[in-house]
């Protein structure tokens, strides 16, 4: 019976990788020479680990690392009064971002002076008095649309 | 930083964009990373007294690891319905790299996002945080063997949806 080590196609990523002992690299790089077939799944592996290798760092978004800093130590002191865990770093918004929030703003508020139509004294509280609040906190807050949700959960991911 | 243990913040602004890349890569948009980032830092908080000095990045991107893999299995527990990318929050790609590259990247990580979540991870862990067989093995808590096994699939499958999509030919 051979005592050469049993080997499978498996091994080809860790050959690649420097992962074998000495014998099992022996023994695969024999099969290699004999077999066009593991030398072509050999070409196939080795490609995809160059590509992924191969790929840029991704940055986080600017400030992101400093906001997270800044949410989480504030947290640690107390000075938000939230849990740590259930605090989210807000998320800085694009132009895209204020034009939908100002969209939404006005269809909201178009939408409840068609209800309080024909009674606009019974509406309580006065919206424009609520949306010049609102605007002048968010003008102050640089943030519209995470002033009028509340902190949310990890709401999943994307697919 | 005490006896070579860093304080959070120090982790934190040192190891923030490791830790983004590394999420990012996994999770396959910048939304998902921001909370992958997110909850893996307040794990780290809680655990940087345990921490025992060594491989920081291997302990760290095991942590972002686990915060994915724990995600994806409350995940499948609650399935939730997908919702639409958000464009005005994709990041411009960075200006010293050319449109070629940003394709292929762009091409890359759409075929790393189609792997099987294992699979994914082995292929992340191995290649993108070049952790050894042994570290990977360690951080999912699982034999050497299925490492190799379930890296060496992930590739093949990598490469055949970059085919697929013509990237590499």
């Amino acid at each position: 019976m051979s005592d050469a080590p049993l080997i499978n196609e498996d091994l080809l990523s860790a050959f690649i990788d420097g992962e074998l002992d000495a014998e099992t690299h022996a023994a695969v790089e024999a099969r290699l020479v004999e077999s066009p077939e593991w030398r072509a799944v050999l070409a196939d592996v080795a490609a995809a680990r160059a590509a992924v290798r191969a790929l840029p760092t991704r940055e986080p978004p600017p400030r992101f690392i400093e906001d997270l800093i800044a949410t989480v130590a504030a947290d640690a002191t107390g000075t938000t009064g939230a849990r740590r865990d259930k605090q989210r770093v807000p998320r800085r918004r694009g132009p895209m971002r204020w034009a939908a929030a100002g969209a939404a703003a006005a269809a909201v508020a178009a939408g409840i002076a068609v209800f309080a139509v024909p009674g606009p004294s019974r509406t309580a509280p006065q919206v424009p008095t609520l949306t010049d609040s609102h605007a002048a906190q968010a003008s102050q807050l640089d943030d519209p649309v995470s002033q009028l949700a509340p902190v949310s959960a990890f709401r999943g991911f994307r697919r | 930083m005490a006896d070579g243990v860093p304080t959070w913040e120090e982790v934190a602004r040192d190891y923030g964009r490791f830790l983004y890349n590394v999420a990012f890569r996994l999770a396959g948009n910048d939304d998902d990373a921001q909370d992958l980032v997110q909850e893996a830092l307040i794990r780290v908080r809680r655990g940087l007294e345990r921490y025992v000095p060594g491989s920081l990045e291997g302990w760290l991107a095991r942590i972002v690891t686990n915060v994915f893999l724990d995600e994806v299995r409350r995940k499948r527990r609650r399935p939730t319905a997908a919702l639409p990318d958000d464009p005005d929050r994709v990041l411009p790609a960075s200006p010293a790299a050319d449109e070629a590259t940003t394709r292929l990247s762009e091409g890359v990580q759409t075929a790393l996002a189609t792997l099987p979540d294992e699979f994914r991870v082995a292929v992340v862990l191995s290649d993108v945080v070049d952790l050894s067989y042994e570290q990977i093995a360690e951080s999912l808590d699982v034999p050497v063997g299925t490492v190799r096994s379930r890296l060496h699939r992930g590739r093949r499958l990598l490469r055949a949806a970059l085919g697929d999509r013509g990237e590499l030919g």
